[in-house]
C-alpha cells in the first residue's frame, strides 16, 4: 500500500464532487425545460420573441459563468487535498527514516492510534510526535515500557531478531522478568516520584534485576 | 552494566518513607493520595478533592420521573503548591557503604531516622492543628464546666461519655458520620477512660489492635493516643498531663502528601573532610492541606484545675 493511501480516512477531505456534478445536470435540465417552453411559446408577438431570446441569452451567460466559478472551485478543493494526502506521505516518509523498523501497516490497522491521532493529524504535531506521544501514552497506561510498547509496531522480519526484548528472553541473557540497564536507568529518575502503590507494583522486579546485575557483576 | 548503586538510593527513600509512615500516629491517619507525578520545577500536584455528590429526590408515578437539575461535574482534582522539605544528612561519603548500612534491616541508623522523623512528622502536624482558628475548635472545658459539680469544666471519668457525646453531637449536627472521625489525644485521655470503666474493644477490629496509637472505640468514639508534647500542658513536677489540645479528625480533614523523596549526592569541600568528596542526604518534599474545615476540629480540654493548653 502507498504511503499516500494510509490514514487517509482521518483526513477531512471533502467528498462532494458528486454532488457539483448534480448540480451541472440539474443545470442542465433547467435549460432543456426552458427551451420547452420556448417552443410552446412561439406563437406569441414578434417583439415578445426577442425580448425572450435576450432573456435566454443572459441566462446562458450566466450559467456559463456558474459552471466556470463550480470548476475553479473543484479544482481548488482537488488541489488541497491533493497537498494533504502528499503531506501525510511526506510525514509518514520522515517517521520511517527516524524507525526503520516501524511497521506504518500495523499502525494503519490499529484503531486506538487511529483514534489517538484523530483530529490531531496535519495539526500542530507532525506524524512522527504523535506515533512517539501514542506510544508514551500506552507505555505508561500499560505499565509497560515505552521500548515494549514499540515491539507491536516493530516489522515481523526485524522483531523476531532480537533487538528488543521479546517474550522469553530479556535479550543478553538476561530473564524475561528482569529490567533492563536502559529501563533501570528510567526508574532511577522515576522513582522519586512513585506513590507507595506505584513503587510496590514494580519493588519485587527491581529487587530481582539489581541482584542478577549485582550478581554478574 | 548498569549502576544497581544509583537506583538503590531512591529505593531506600521509598523504604524510609514507608517505615517512618508506619511509625506516626496522627500523620498516618491522613489522606495521602495524589494523582500524576510531582511537577519539580513549580513543586506544584494535584490531590483529590471529594466534593460532596448529589442526591435528586423523585417520585415513581405512572413512570413519571422528575428531570434531575443539569448538574456540573467539578474537576476530582485540586492543584496545590508544595512548600515544605525534611532533610537528614548521612555520615558516609562511600556510596556502597552507605547503601549497605542502610539497607541492612537491622542497621540502627535507619531505625533511628525513621523514628526521628516520624515522630517531627507527627509533632509539626500537633502544633497545625492546636493552631486551628476559633471556629473549629470545641472547648470542653466550657462545654464540661457545671456551677455546682465541676466549675472548672475539668474532663473526669464521670463526665467523659458526656464530653464523647459532645464531640459526636458537632458532627451529627452537621450531618456528618461519627465512624468517619478519630479522637486523637493524649496518654491521660487514656487514663480517664480506664478509670472510668468504659467497655473497652467491643467493637474492636483485630486490624485496629495492630495500629499505632490504637486505644480503645469508646462509646462509639475511636480513640487514638498520641506522644506529642507540644500539644500539651504538663505539671512541672510530676510530668503529667493537666490540659491539652486533642484532635478530632476524619482521614480526609487533612490532606498529607509526600510526592518526592529521594537519596541524593552532593559535594563536600576540602574544608569540611579532608580531600572533600561526595555526601549523601535523604530528602522528601512534602506539604499538608486542609481542605474541609468541617471535617477538622481542636478539642479544649482540661484535666485538672488552674491549667490549660498551651498557647502556640
Amino acid at each position: 500500500m502507498n504511503d499516500k493511501d494510509l490514514f487517509k480516512d482521518l483526513l477531512d477531505l471533502e467528498d462532494d464532487f458528486d454532488e457539483d456534478d448534480n448540480e451541472g445536470e440539474n443545470l442542465e435540465e433547467e435549460e432543456e425545460k426552458a427551451e420547452e417552453s420556448k417552443d410552446e411559446k412561439e406563437s406569441a408577438g414578434e417583439s415578445e420573441e426577442e425580448k425572450r431570446r435576450k432573456e435566454e441569452e443572459q441566462r446562458r451567460k450566466n450559467k456559463n459563468a456558474e459552471e466556470a466559478r463550480k470548476r475553479r472551485e473543484r479544482e481548488a478543493k482537488r488541489k488541497k487535498e491533493e497537498a494533504k494526502i502528499n503531506e501525510i506521505g511526506r510525514q509518514i516518509e520522515e517517521c520511517k527514516k527516524k524507525y526503520p523498523n516501524l511497521d506504518i501497516a500495523a499502525l494503519d490497522k490499529d484503531e486506538n492510534f487511529k483514534k489517538f491521532i484523530d483530529g490531531k493529524l496535519l495539526g500542530k504535531k507532525n506524524f512522527t510526535e504523535l506515533y512517539e506521544d501514542y506510544i508514551k501514552l500506552r507505555g505508561s497506561l500499560s505499565a509497560k515500557s515505552e521500548e515494549e510498547v514499540m515491539q507491536d509496531y516493530l516489522l515481523k522480519s526485524r522483531a523476531s531478531g532480537g533487538t528488543y526484548i521479546a517474550g522469553g528472553s530479556g535479550g543478553g541473557g538476561r530473564p524475561a522478568d528482569i529490567y533492563s540497564p536502559e529501563e533501570l536507568a528510567r526508574l532511577e529518575e522515576r522513582i522519586p516520584f512513585m506513590s507507595v502503590s506505584e513503587y510496590d507494583r514494580i519493588a519485587e522486579k527491581l529487587e530481582k534485576s539489581l541482584a542478577f546485575y549485582e550478581k554478574k557483576r | 552494566m548498569p549502576n544497581t548503586a544509583n537506583v538503590r538510593l531512591p529505593m531506600l527513600s521509598q523504604k524510609i518513607y514507608k517505615e517512618w509512615l508506619a511509625e506516626t500516629v496522627l500523620v498516618q491517619s491522613c489522606d495521602n493520595s495524589f494523582e500524576g507525578e510531582f511537577d519539580i520545577a513549580n513543586r506544584e500536584i494535584d490531590i483529590p478533592v471529594y466534593h460532596d455528590l448529589s442526591i435528586h429526590q423523585t417520585t415513581i408515578k405512572e413512570h413519571e420521573l422528575k428531570p434531575a437539575p443539569i448538574e456540573f461535574v467539578r474537576t476530582s482534582t485540586k492543584r496545590v503548591t508544595i512548600d515544605k522539605g525534611r532533610y537528614s544528612h548521612w555520615g558516609e561519603t562511600n556510596i556502597g557503604k552507605l547503601i549497605n548500612k542502610l539497607t541492612a534491616n537491622t542497621g540502627e541508623i535507619r531505625t533511628r531516622l525513621v523514628k526521628k522523623w516520624a515522630l517531627a512528622a507527627d509533632i509539626e502536624l500537633a502544633i497545625f492543628c492546636a493552631k486551628l482558628p476559633k471556629k473549629q475548635e470545641i472547648d470542653l472545658i466550657t462545654y464540661l464546666a457545671d456551677s455546682a459539680n465541676n466549675p472548672h469544666g475539668e474532663l473526669t471519668p464521670e463526665n467523659v461519655v458526656k464530653a464523647l457525646d459532645i464531640l459526636k453531637a458537632h458532627v451529627t449536627a452537621k450531618n456528618m458520620t461519627v465512624s468517619d472521625f478519630k479522637l486523637f489525644a493524649s496518654e491521660r485521655f487514656e487514663g480517664i477512660l480506664r478509670d472510668a470503666k468504659i467497655v473497652l474493644g467491643s467493637n474492636l477490629d483485630a486490624n485496629e489492635a495492630f495500629r499505632k496509637g490504637f486505644v480503645a472505640y469508646a462509646n462509639g468514639v475511636d480513640v487514638r493516643k498520641h506522644e506529642i508534647a507540644e500539644v500539651t500542658t504538663r505539671d512541672p513536677n510530676t510530668k503529667l498531663v493537666e490540659a491539652e489540645w486533642a484532635i478530632w479528625k476524619t482521614r480526609d480533614g487533612i490532606q498529607y502528601v509526600v510526592p518526592y523523596k529521594n537519596t541524593v549526592q552532593y559535594d563536600i569541600s576540602p574544608s569540611e573532610v579532608l580531600l572533600g568528596g561526595k555526601g549523601y542526604q535523604s530528602l522528601e518534599y512534602y506539604d499538608f492541606f486542609n481542605l474541609y474545615p468541617g471535617r477538622l476540629y481542636k478539642v479544649k480540654i482540661r484535666y485538672t484545675q488552674g491549667f490549660n493548653p498551651p498557647a502556640l
